[in-house]
């Protein structure tokens, strides 16, 4: 008797494990997509998530981040200091007028510069767009440093070239110019995104069926009709791709050069708000004046990069 | 309207000679076919009429006015294309009004022309669509459309039925030529399809390689051939050739027939073969059989029952075309008749031979 009762919890004791073993397997499929998430979800936390929380809070806060030393919270002060400093609202007016000044660079003249060497073909094509696209793959601190020697205002050769010509008397300090700097910055800036941009629109236009064109010159479009209503209309999806990657990337791109050829200076004429930040954090150490800054431009970029989206929405046309 | 000539045509892609000198001569309101396998030039030919590309040597002349290197829009002509091209992002309107336009012809004519021709090929409730919104059908209408509304001397088309499926393309086809009829104007079709050229050309230019092979109306080139590759590119299943020696003898299956039907009255000649294999299509019979000279396909009358395996096909002298080592039909009647009784196929009426 007792043998059979032994056999019979043997048998449930089996059941049991099985069932658990079966709930285990369903539980790690439900599981299994978030497994493979996770890394991901890590890093993003770590690098991107956390420290874009601690910015929020300390732009609340005065910190100097030196060791020993806590982050006081002090409400909205650091906020109301960025706005009664000088250079902050250069450095908003000059953030606007690069964002502004880039768009030619990245969406205008790469849009010509594709259309018109679209016919071209083989050798020549790779050629050329090598020639566009190494400006975009030098290091900026390298093409800064270049820049800086071509611009040099006792030996540098744009210098020396402009006086030979008879164009200037003397020597020209560009980079101290607060009129020079600025507009020296946005076009090595540009100089550098043209090849980038010239890329994506060729390879944008080479996906427009050549059909369109020949019916269009049958209709009796001439080229630049044809570049207005036809291939303009079907480059909208890149082109709205490039005016949000330009407008939000402009301070991005500027920060290297501004940093290597002006520091932003003279008194603050060619420094942005992405320069600005830099200099509150690591030259001054009030990290809670950077994160003010950091704050604003983010909810001030979030709010451009939902309207970009919505026109992208709106405008943009996919041709299947 | 307007005709179309063309007078030795060349054109080389590098090395390569895609047309070797084509004459071509369209009368004013024909409906013209280009008819070739893939490859043979018909697209370059007619791309070259719409200015699309540029001949190596030659001339064009629309309605006897040289054309050869104008711009395509100083041809006056429609152009419909095998993808349609439609304007994705234009509304069926737009794409049609695009045109009229840019011709800078005022809105409210153009209203009036536009909504006409919509109504014409009646596409009116789907005028606010856009291309991408409308069935392959649809879309071949808004491409006729665009090409009617500009009233051209003459309509090109580029294969503009293969993208449709066959029962679409059956009930377009018959469209297409009604559509002619109406506007008058000469139409020059290009396409590889024997039957669609068949059933809509009332002229037809068949080339291969570049070359013209014949034109000449549908039954010019069917009942009379001019060499050896369109009497096998027209008809289906294609005419029988039968080898022998350095000439080919072709026959077309439905001028052949399976002794047993009885319908070979008239017959000047039988030849016994083996069938291979039977196809009752409802209203005919197509029967394979080898023969000593290779195979043969016999139409005939659906009998609905499967012939012996050995079967004797009738066939008359009349229906006989004979084609030399160069693919040239040969004429000479003595020349024939010697052929055929050498090849032992009796010329007494009934005589089987059995080979």
């Amino acid at each position: 008797m007792s043998e059979v009762k032994r056999i019979i919890v043997s048998e449930q004791e089996k059941k049991v494990t099985e069932q658990k073993s079966r709930r285990a397997a369903r539980s790690l499929i439900k599981w299994k997509p978030y497994l493979f998430l996770l890394p991901a979800i890590l890093l993003l936390g770590v690098w991107m998530y956390k420290p874009l929380l601690s910015t929020f809070v300390l732009a609340f806060q005065k910190w100097s981040m030196v060791p020993g030393t806590e982050p006081i919270t002090v409400g909205l002060d650091n906020f109301i200091r960025l706005f009664q400093t000088k250079d902050f609202i250069h450095s908003i007016e000059n953030t606007i007028f690069y964002t502004i000044g880039i768009l030619p660079f990245s969406i205008i003249i790469p849009m010509l510069l594709a259309v018109a060497t679209n016919g071209l073909n083989g050798r020549v094509k790779n050629v050329y767009r090598a020639m566009f696209f190494i400006p975009m793959i030098l290091a900026p601190v390298t093409v800064g440093a270049i820049w800086r020697w071509l611009f040099h205002p006792a030996n540098g050769l744009v210098n020396l070239t402009l006086q030979k010509l008879g164009i200037t008397d003397g020597n020209i300090s560009f980079f101290t110019d607060p009129v020079y700097a600025k507009w020296l910055i946005l076009f090595m800036t540009g100089w550098g995104l043209i090849g980038f941009s010239t890329i994506i629109f060729s390879a944008a236009l080479t996906n427009i069926n050549r059909d369109y064109f020949e019916a269009a010159a049958l209709d009796g479009a001439t080229k630049w009709k044809q570049l207005l209503t036809i291939t303009i209309p079907l480059l909208s999806p890149t082109i709205l791709f490039m005016l949000t990657m330009s407008i939000l990337f402009s301070s991005q791109f500027t920060f290297a050069y501004i940093d290597i050829l002006t520091a932003g200076g003279p008194f603050g004429s060619s420094t942005n708000i992405y320069y600005e930040m830099y200099k509150y954090g690591f030259n001054n150490l009030n990290a809670g004046l950077s994160s003010a800054a950091a704050t604003l431009f983010f909810i001030v970029f979030a709010i451009i990069a939902i309207g970009l989206n919505l026109l992208t929405k709106k405008f943009a046309f996919y041709d299947n | 309207m307007g005709s179309i000539k063309v007078e030795q045509i060349k054109k080389s892609f590098g090395q390569k000679e895609i047309l070797k000198g084509i004459d071509v001569d369209i009368p004013d309101g024909s409906f013209a076919i280009l008819l070739g396998p893939s490859g043979c030039g018909k697209s370059t030919l007619l791309r070259m009429i719409a200015g699309l590309e540029e001949p190596t040597s030659g001339s064009i002349f629309i309605n006897d006015q040289d054309i050869t290197y104008s711009e395509p829009k100083d041809r006056d002509i429609g152009m419909v294309f095998q993808n349609y091209a439609l304007y994705p992002h234009m509304t069926v309107f737009k794409n049609i009004e695009y045109g009229l336009k840019i011709k800078k012809i005022d809105k409210s004519k153009r209203l009036n022309m536009v909504n006409k021709v919509i109504e014409m090929v009646e596409l009116t409730e789907h005028a606010n669509k856009r291309p991408g919104e409308l069935s392959g059908g649809q879309r071949q209408r808004v491409a006729l459309a665009r090409a009617i509304v500009k009233r051209p001397h003459a309509f090109l088309m580029d294969e503009p039925l293969s993208n449709l499926d066959a029962k679409l393309r059956n009930q377009m086809r018959q469209e297409l030529i009604e559509l002619q009829k109406e506007l008058q104007t000469t139409f020059l079709y290009v396409t590889h399809d024997q039957i669609e050229a068949m059933s809509m050309g009332s002229y037809i230019i068949i080339m291969n390689n570049g070359h013209i092979m014949q034109k000449g109306t549908p039954k010019e080139i069917y009942t009379n051939p001019a060499n050896l590759f369109v009497a096998q590119f027209i008809g289906s299943p294609p005419t029988n050739i039968l080898s022998y020696g350095d000439y080919s003898i072709g026959i077309r299956p439905e001028n052949m027939s399976m002794k047993e039907d009885g319908h070979n009255v008239n017959a000047d000649y039988i030849l016994t073969g083996a069938v291979v294999s039977t196809e009752h299509l409802g209203g005919e019979s197509i029967y394979c059989l080898t023969t000593d000279w290779g195979k043969v396909f016999v139409k005939g009358e659906s009998t609905w029952q499967t012939p012996n395996k050995e079967s004797q096909i009738a066939f008359s002298k009349k229906d006989v075309l004979v084609f030399d080592k160069k693919g040239e039909r040969v004429r000479d009647v003595d020349l024939i008749e010697n052929l055929l009784a050498e090849m032992q196929v009796s010329n007494h009426r009934r005589e089987a031979v059995v080979l």
